[in-house]
């Protein structure tokens, strides 16, 4: 099994010259395979269609903490409102500002094993699959749990 | 004649790549040391063990117990609490916070690095900034000139004290009756300055004030055991250096006697404290103590030195004006570490110039018309860095800091504030040496 076998191949990508608002709303929407259900992470294209980044929930989550609070731990001193400010504050900003660039990616003949191997090691939840510089599909860790829920219950579903 | 020669060499290319900051200072301190020994301009021997060449353990050694006592405490809170409640006390108004925070800083600095505290009391400065809804860099910029004010007042405050403390055999009380009291004064003309600059520009509503009334300071706290064993080693650590010289100790056997209690009680992992030691900044220390060893054995600073006195004309109070003056705006554009480490033998070597019938070193350095100097050049080289924002390291630390809140400090604005404040100081410092060492 490879992994252009298990990835998924319609997705929603964002821009990094989006705001961080363009990117919550199809965070929010994003097509995952057929059904449109949200996404927790976006890949960033550039116009050419080449992959320059990826923006997760936990990017945004973490944007929206003032860096001092963070620092040195004050979170519990938040004032009444201030998330709200923090939120606005936080959505006019770039994409390319907040994204992650270093993405890990994996060629499509990938086996399974190369696959979870890098998932657990790098600690993300989803490697875009790249073939020749261009981005064929992406893989999500759940749809690999999936393939072992299949072998191991025979398709037996929830009882 | 060579040794003069490739010595001079290896050290004023060394000094040009550090104040070039192409490559990190440390490395060059390293690679200048190993380029010393290299060429024979000294002995391992003689930089590993020599008192008067090699490296000064009582430096490294009193740098690494204070070292290891801070970062045992600055996750326990205590810091962040002395802050908000600093800022409770003002009663959330923004003059009186600046003022509050300034002195708070500098009381800090006077025990603990000047780095560690501004990096301690400035993210609650952002947050209070925040909370009031007012532009955080003024605070940050008197902070960070507070915290080079403090840091002179005490032998353990910032290390070209205890550089010179430790040449100079020096001892802790001798920093408490010289400079404490002309720092209180300096510190006092500080807030009076600070709040004729900035008194109009502060205004804020007082439901904001309301948001730094309602902030509960003892949620800061994040272990109160630990909290409460810290404050009291940290207490015995300060009486220790009080008393060191009746206890018949140096400075750095109480510093490190604190940090060994403070591990053994705090029950941390050694590595977890031990690998947050600034070794970077110690090897730097060591590296740069082993280039001046080597520029002092092959006689460049005695040369200089004659030069200095042939300037003075053996006049003492012209020596410790030139030196306040002169180390004053040397700090401001350089690091004083290296300023100082190469002064203090360049005055050991003025001093056995002008008094060489006293062969006893220790009796050369306390020689009483030689005191004044030892003062001029802690004052200059301390407060100086307060002239730049490339100074001190606690100027550029906060400068980072208003970075990534999203308010640039440019040079020209931290100098616009910084350069006034630095020649207010040191010329009160000239008043007091004059006063007390020259005219009573």
């Amino acid at each position: 099994m490879k992994a252009a076998d298990i990835m998924t191949k319609e997705f929603d990508t964002v821009l990094p010259s989006s705001t961080i608002k363009e990117a919550v709303s199809l965070l929010r929407c994003a097509k995952r395979g057929e059904d449109i259900k949200g996404v927790n992470a976006l890949m960033v294209m550039d116009e050419s269609g080449k992959l320059v980044g990826l923006i997760t929930m936990s990017h945004i989550l973490k944007a929206i903490i003032p860096f001092y609070m963070e620092m040195a731990h004050l979170s519990e001193f938040a004032w009444e409102g201030l998330f709200e400010r923090m939120c606005h504050k936080v959505q006019d900003r770039k994409v390319s500002e907040l994204m992650e660039r270093k993405v890990i990616t994996v060629d499509p003949d990938a086996n399974i094993f190369e696959i979870s191997e890098l998932m657990l090691k790098s600690r993300v939840r989803r490697l875009p699959v790249v073939e020749k510089d261009k981005v064929i599909g992406i893989v999500y860790r759940k749809e690999l749990f999936f393939k072992i829920v299949d072998t191991m219950l025979d398709k037996e579903g929830c009882r | 004649m060579t040794e003069l020669y490739i010595g001079t060499t290896i050290f004023i290319l060394s000094y040009i790549a550090i104040v070039s900051e192409r490559i990190h200072k440390t490395i060059i301190a390293i690679v200048g040391a190993s380029a010393m020994l290299l060429f024979k301009i000294m002995e391992q021997r003689e930089a590993f063990f020599s008192e008067e060449f090699g490296i000064d353990y009582n430096v490294i050694f009193l740098l690494i117990g204070m070292m290891i006592i801070i970062n045992i405490m600055k996750d326990t809170g205590i810091f962040e609490w002395i802050a908000i409640k600093s800022a409770k006390f003002a009663k959330g108004e923004p003059i009186r916070i600046m003022v509050t925070l300034s002195v708070v800083t500098a009381f800090l600095s006077a025990f603990l690095d000047n780095v560690t505290t501004v990096l301690l009391i400035a993210p609650v400065t952002l947050l209070i900034c925040d909370a009031l809804e007012i532009d955080p860099v003024p605070f940050l910029i008197t902070e960070a000139i507070a915290s080079n004010i403090g840091g002179t007042a005490t032998l353990i405050g910032d290390p070209p004290n205890i550089m010179i403390a430790s040449k100079a055999k020096l001892e802790f009380m001798d920093f408490i009756y010289n400079l404490t009291p002309i720092i209180i004064i300096v510190m006092v003309a500080y807030i009076f300055t600070i709040k004729f600059m900035f008194k109009k520009s502060l205004t804020v509503r007082p439901e904001l004030k309301a948001r730094i009334m309602e902030m509960k300071e003892s949620e800061a706290i994040t272990d109160p055991t630990l909290t409460r064993k810290s404050l009291i080693v940290l207490t015995l650590t300060v009486l220790g250096f009080l008393f060191h010289s009746q206890l018949g100790f140096e400075p750095a056997t109480i510093a490190l006697s604190g940090a060994g209690i403070l591990l053994l009680v705090a029950g941390k992992e050694p590595n977890e404290i031990l690998e947050k030691i600034e070794w970077t900044t110690l090897f730097f220390f060591m590296g740069l103590f082993i280039m001046v060893g080597g520029v002092v054995k092959i006689g460049l600073i005695k040369i200089l030195a004659e030069q200095a006195l042939n300037l003075t004309q053996g006049n003492m109070f012209a020596t410790s004006m030139l030196v306040l003056w002169f180390s004053a705006f040397a700090s401001a554009i350089i690091d004083n570490i290296p300023y100082v480490a190469t002064m203090n033998p360049l005055i050991i070597d003025m001093a056995k110039g002008l008094w060489p019938n006293v062969t006893d070193p220790v009796a050369l350095v306390h020689t009483p018309a030689l005191m004044p100097v030892w003062w001029s050049l802690a004052l200059g080289a301390c407060l100086g860095g307060n002239g730049t924002l490339i100074g001190a390291s606690a100027n550029v630390v906060v400068a980072g800091m208003s970075e990534k809140a999203g308010k640039k400090i440019t040079f020209m604005q931290f100098t616009k504030y910084g350069m006034p404040l630095m020649i207010e100081s040191v010329v009160i410092c000239t008043f007091y040496i004059w006063i007390r060492y020259y005219l009573l």
